[in-house]
């Protein structure tokens, strides 16, 4: 908990929008990679990010400091988000939570230095994803890279692969399980 | 070591069976945003894992500045729309509070002194205002028909004066005046002679 982030808290409850806004600059990338994404995949998680914040903007002026920051109370709010999401996608979804995270969110304030803690985390994770996709057989990373890194559509990415999009997505899976084989050697 | 990597690169050309077609199918609906924990979690996870170090496109900036444009307008306390479930308990009190205004208003037990004195007032005013209106049009009434009376009576006077005109003109016009109106000749009259020798 910084004195900025209590300041930016102060100003939001005066009804300042644009700080609410400088909260949003400062939270929304750590929510959706580190928390939303993981969970909910990037097509739905605009929606889960958008539900975030405004039920975080409705309860924020009866928000008081108790041991938590900011980014973690929003942090709070996304899961139970996702979880809401997913529940009404399927009511397993509690499943989604024994994937590993490594993607906890810090326990401190979005602050400059959190934000720059958040990027190395992220810039490691992404040299190791680009070091195991090198590892697999090219289809396979390509399928992968296509498909989840530039989220290109199933059509797009069978049409490279010159597959039917059916083939494309047993491709995709394939190359998941060797992802994650590989992903798992020490 | 060499085993296992050349293992990993290898690609699976063989046909898939039903349970892979099925699981293929599930994941790509969960990356697409269907039913996620269909999927097999382990695929799932790695979607999820490459999903997250993906760098976001450009609909995912506009998709941020748009959500950032309403959520500083709503924090500013500009015009917003209300959640449903906020507006529900205002509407309620809304109608409560009219409906309470209505029952007390035709309620007598709405009688405080002002309140009273106003309605008897007014009512008095209306009272005045009516009784004015039916004695004026009571006088308005009774000119008229006196002039209606007597422009009949003239009328009816005109009539009866014309009848007699065209009859006296006609008698006038075979000599057969009645007599009142006829000259009595003078050689038929027995004048009295001055000395008394008739």
């Amino acid at each position: 908990m910084s004195d900025d982030d209590r300041e930016l808290l102060e100003r939001i409850q005066q009804g300042d929008g644009e700080s609410f806004g400088k909260l949003y600059d400062r939270t929304r990338g750590w929510l959706l990679s580190l928390v939303i994404v993981p969970r909910v995949g990037r097509a739905d998680a605009e929606d889960v990010l958008a539900e975030t914040y405004r039920v975080a903007l409705e309860k924020i002026h009866s928000f008081r400091w108790q041991g938590i920051g900011l980014l973690h109370w929003l942090a709070a709010i996304a899961r139970r988000k996702a979880l809401e999401h997913g529940r009404r996608r399927d009511p397993r979804v509690e499943l989604l939570e024994d994937i590993p995270s490594m993607l906890d969110v810090p326990d401190d304030a979005p602050t400059a230095e959190a934000q720059m803690i958040r990027e190395e985390t992220l810039r490691r994770l992404r040299e190791r994803v680009l070091q195991t996709l090198a590892a697999l057989h090219p289809r396979y990373a390509e399928a992968l890279r296509l498909r989840l890194l530039e989220g290109r559509s199933r059509n797009e990415c069978a049409e490279t692969l010159s597959v039917a999009t059916p083939n494309f997505d047993v491709i995709l899976y394939r190359a998941t399980r060797a992802f994650a084989r590989e992903w798992e050697k020490p | 070591m060499g085993e296992t990597v050349s293992e990993h690169k290898r690609f699976d050309e063989s046909p898939a069976t039903a349970e892979e077609l099925q699981a293929a199918r599930r994941l790509a609906d969960a990356v697409e945003g269907g039913m996620a924990v269909a999927a097999d979690v382990e695929a799932l996870g790695v979607a999820r894992l490459l999903e997250t170090v993906s760098k976001p496109g450009v609909s995912d900036n506009l998709a941020a500045r748009r959500l950032r444009n309403e959520l500083t307008a709503r924090a500013g306390g500009r015009p917003r729309l209300r959640s449903a479930r906020s507006i529900v308990p205002i509407a309620a009190a809304v109608a409560g509070v009219a409906f309470l205004s209505v029952f007390f208003w035709r309620s007598p037990a709405r009688t405080s002194d002002g309140v009273l004195a106003a309605r008897q007032e007014t009512a008095r005013a209306a009272v005045v205002a009516v009784a004015t209106s039916w004695a004026a049009n009571d006088a308005l009434s009774r000119r008229l028909a006196a002039v209606s009376e007597q422009q009949w009576r003239s009328r009816l006077t005109t009539m009866i004066d014309r009848g007699r005109f065209e009859q006296l003109a006609a008698e006038s016009a075979q000599g057969t005046v009645a007599d009142r109106a006829q000259p009595v000749p003078r050689a038929t009259l027995a004048l009295p002679t001055p000395g008394g020798t008739s």
